[in-house]
């Protein structure tokens, strides 16, 4: 039956990729999409291709990260938002585009930098606290880093508004000017923490079930915690530094496979790791389509996507409390 | 056997438990007892490795539990928590690593719980669930953090069967309760926690004798007779009059 169900989803993203690589404002006659030099396959190449694949990336990358942080946190609300990783990220985006906006493909490294630097700030000052139990003293420190990285994107944005623009569609997330050249180093970041994840499995499972239980089962689960966060915090830097702060994917998609799932076990990541990029690219197809020539960007598409199942879910979990 | 020398604990700057010094065998049940507060969750915390910086020693058949690898750590001791956690996953995900998978629940009765999710379970059942996970594993020390708490009578001689078993099967059992009289009936040796200090280890017959029971929980002892004849000895609550006495009542 699990089985089945990842077949399914994995169908499911294979057919959703193969409708974004056809869908666009450019008609592709597929026949010709491997002959060198033509128009199909200059477009097909170098902006579709790039594109689907940066969507399921950034997909799989926030979903993988939603989840193991939901996990080390405790906290069915955790998300690289609620750590401070986006803000922080956001904040060192900003900060490059005020002082070296001429350097503009080294961007990226500035998203992963922000984002790596705002988790070594929460774990720092996380590991301080010693009354509160590890899960909640995450969580409070995410909600101060971010509420810090906020104050100091404000004040940025209010020295130099001139760099708001820019910032703004980075703000928002999406792939409308993804370059290739910018996924080979997240992609290797992002595909290897995949296989990790799937691999550790069986420790979330452990992890989830509180700190007492972890430690009788010979874990030391604050350590664990910790490097489930910073694996966490390396997969949506990697994926921040391109697709920008994709919102929701990171909090939603856990839901959407421990629903679907049961919960637990390797069946649980690996759904998520499917689910997360067929959701992206959904949102992807809609941003690109439902205003086609023009384009929103495709966080919107994933907040209006989003939202209704997270509030469904919060009814659904309280009808049982 | 468990020998805890010296055993002391401190979370920052609140020492949880100081100087504790005890010894449990296998094939008994062990009721640890204490007012709230008194170190009871910390006790246990300490034996099942939530404290990876203790003092003194916590030896298991002469091996130290700190230096003892987490395949070993999980052999040696299974715990059943105070606090349980509230996860949103099916009750059999649980049992996906357990040899036997949900067999054991199956045994306690409680097949009819697998399918549910854990989230929408009663507290009581959550506890049930969670008491199979615990007799799911093989260790030599089984801790129970005030597991009755949340039961129904069924519920609770459930608990009661299961610690039985293990001490038929030879393993050490410690429980904490705030049912003194009911731990006593079943138990066969107790420690009782003060502010975190060891104020008495020793038989449930000692225990009675000490007068602890009075001074520390405001129990007093009263002897009645059944209908066949019997003297019937019966701990209960004591009325401010009897308190006064101390351990003479």
């Amino acid at each position: 039956m699990a089985k089945t169900g990842l077949a399914v989803a994995a169908l499911i993203l294979i057919i959703m990729a193969l409708i974004c690589l056809m869908a666009g404002s450019t008609r592709l006659d597929f026949t010709r999409v491997f002959t060198p030099g033509s128009v199909e396959s200059i477009v097909f190449m170098s902006v579709r291709l790039p594109r689907v694949l940066a969507a399921a990336l950034a997909g799989l990358a926030f979903a993988l990260s939603g989840l193991l942080l939901q996990v080390a946190s405790g906290n069915d609300l955790a998300s690289p938002n609620i750590i401070g990783v986006n803000s922080g990220s956001g904040f060192a985006v900003l900060l490059f585009l005020c002082f070296l906006p001429q350097h503009f493909l080294l961007l990226p490294f500035a998203a992963f930098a922000g984002a790596m630097a705002a988790a070594v700030l929460v774990f720092t000052i996380s590991s301080l606290s010693t009354r509160l139990s590890s899960s909640s003293s995450l969580i409070l420190a995410g909600v101060a880093v971010n509420a810090l990285f906020n104050a100091l994107i404000s004040t940025l944005s209010s020295l130099k508004p001139e760099v708001m623009g820019s910032y703004s569609a980075f703000s928002v997330g999406g792939f409308a000017s993804i370059q290739p050249s910018s996924l080979v180093a997240p992609a290797v970041i992002i595909l290897i923490s995949s296989v990790l994840c799937i691999a550790i499995a069986p420790v979330l499972d452990v992890i989830r079930l509180g700190d007492e239980i972890a430690s009788s089962l010979g874990y030391r689960p604050r350590r664990v915690r910790m490097l489930l966060s910073m694996l966490a915090s390396l997969m949506a830097g990697a994926a921040v530094s391109f697709a920008g702060l994709l919102g929701f994917v990171g909090l939603v998609t856990p839901h959407l496979a421990n629903f679907l799932t049961g919960g637990g076990g390797r069946r649980t990541v690996v759904m998520c790791a499917l689910s997360g990029p067929t959701l992206v690219l959904l949102s992807d197809l809609l941003a690109r389509t439902v205003v086609a020539p023009g384009e929103l960007p495709a966080g919107v598409f994933m907040a209006a996507i989003g939202v209704p199942f997270l509030v469904y879910l919060l009814t659904r979990r309280a009808r049982h409390a | 056997m468990l020998e805890v020398r010296n055993l002391s604990v401190r979370a920052g700057k609140t020492l949880l438990l100081e100087d504790v010094s005890f010894t449990l065998n296998e094939g008994r049940i062990c009721a640890l007892l204490g007012a709230n507060g008194s170190g009871k969750t910390s006790l246990i915390r300490a034996l099942t490795s939530y404290y990876p910086h203790y003092q003194g020693s916590i030896m298991f058949s002469g091996q130290e539990l700190r230096n003892s690898s987490k395949r070993e750590k999980a052999s040696l001791h299974a715990l059943l928590p105070q606090d349980l956690p509230q996860v949103d996953i099916v009750v059999s995900s649980l049992f996906d690593d357990v040899e036997g998978g949900t067999g054991v629940l199956d045994g306690l009765g409680l097949s009819r719980l697998a399918g549910r999710r854990l989230i929408s379970l009663s507290g009581g059942e959550r506890e049930l669930v969670f008491l199979a996970l615990m007799l799911s594993r093989k260790a030599s020390l089984y801790c129970l953090d005030e597991a009755e708490a949340n039961l129904d009578p069924r519920g609770r001689r459930l608990v009661e069967r299961s610690m039985e078993r293990l001490k038929r099967e030879g393993h050490m059992v410690l429980a904490s309760f705030h049912d003194i009289p009911r731990a006593l009936r079943f138990a066969d040796d107790c420690l009782v926690l003060d502010h975190g200090r060891l104020v008495f280890s020793g038989s449930v017959g000692d225990f009675r004798e000490s007068g602890l029971a009075t001074s520390l929980f405001g129990l007093v002892e009263r002897c009645f007779t059944s209908e066949d004849g019997q003297l019937v000895k019966l701990l209960l609550e004591a009325c401010d009059e009897d308190v006064g006495k101390g351990g003479e009542a």
